[in-house]
């Protein structure tokens, strides 16, 4: 029974070290490939942060309860409270570069 | 199998180093200074050193840079 | 465990190239979080390799100064560079 236990409790962690592996590789080619600043944030952002939350997932699984995994979640919160304040103010600041996105909308010909 | 990982860190410090001294515009050049940091930091924790590792984490990724990017937006040329 | 730490130092060289070729300020800010956030999961990993727990608090020391350091550069780095050569 304990056997079991321990071989769910493996199979668990190689799930999350997997999707936070793809979301990893997924934020470096976006960076690489995608043609516009706003793009890139989406990609800094939100692949960035799916794949962070998995890998300390995976760990704390892996730790089980202890203090050890307390000191996880405080960094995962602190992570992803302090991520969207990081991209949210790397956005407030484009006006001053004369960033123009290079593809338009319907809506921007009318004006 | 861990000297895999410390030699690919070393070609990594070699390359922000190179491209922290050859750039042309002196803010990019700053922006690169924590990277080069956090790797310092990495290749500690691998030689088991993890108070020198606190050290260098205060200060290469947080003072230095902060007193760089003060002093580059005092001067104009 | 250590082939996911050489996977994710890979992405991070992979996601240095941005930081090389950015045309502007805020792609290079963007990509340098992202390297750090990648060294932050580097740090916990290499903790749990080799087994001494007190590797952690050098990760959660680094993910403050980190956060302070961008947070600084957005302050002052909030107009382009008046000396700066501006690719």
């Amino acid at each position: 029974m304990i056997d079991f236990i321990l071989s769910i409790r493996q199979l668990f962690v190689f799930i999350f070290f997997i999707t936070g592996i793809y979301f990893l590789l997924s934020t470096a080619v976006g960076l690489i490939r995608f043609p516009n600043l706003y793009t890139r944030l989406h990609a800094g952002s939100k692949c960035l942060m799916a794949g962070g939350i998995s890998v300390f997932m995976g760990c704390i699984v892996l730790e089980g309860i202890s203090f050890v995994s307390l000191k996880l979640i405080v960094i995962m919160i602190f992570l992803s409270i302090t991520n969207p304040v990081t991209i949210h103010v790397i956005a407030s600041f484009d006006n001053n570069y004369n960033l123009i996105p290079k593809t338009y909308t319907k809506e921007d010909f009318e004006k | 199998m861990i000297d895999i990982l410390f030699y690919l860190l070393l070609l990594f410090l070699i390359i922000t180093a190179f491209f922290m001294v050859f750039t042309k515009d002196l803010s990019n050049s700053v922006i690169t200074l924590p990277l080069f940091g956090a790797i310092l930091v990495i290749i500690f924790v691998i030689l088991q050193a993890p108070g020198v590792a606190l050290a260098a984490a205060i200060m290469t990724v947080g003072l230095t840079t902060a007193f760089f990017v003060i002093t580059i937006n005092k001067t104009e040329y | 465990m250590l082939y996911l730490i050489l996977v994710i130092v890979l992405t991070a060289i992979l996601t240095f190239y941005r930081v090389i070729k950015g045309p502007s300020l805020p792609d290079r800010l963007v990509a340098m979080n992202c390297i750090g956030v990648m060294f932050l999961l580097v740090l916990v990993l290499l903790s749990f390799y080799f087994e001494r727990k007190i590797f952690i608090d050098v990760a959660l020391v680094y993910g403050v100064f980190l956060f302070i350091n961008v947070l600084i550069m957005a302050k002052y780095l909030r107009k382009p560079w008046k000396g700066g050569v501006g690719d």
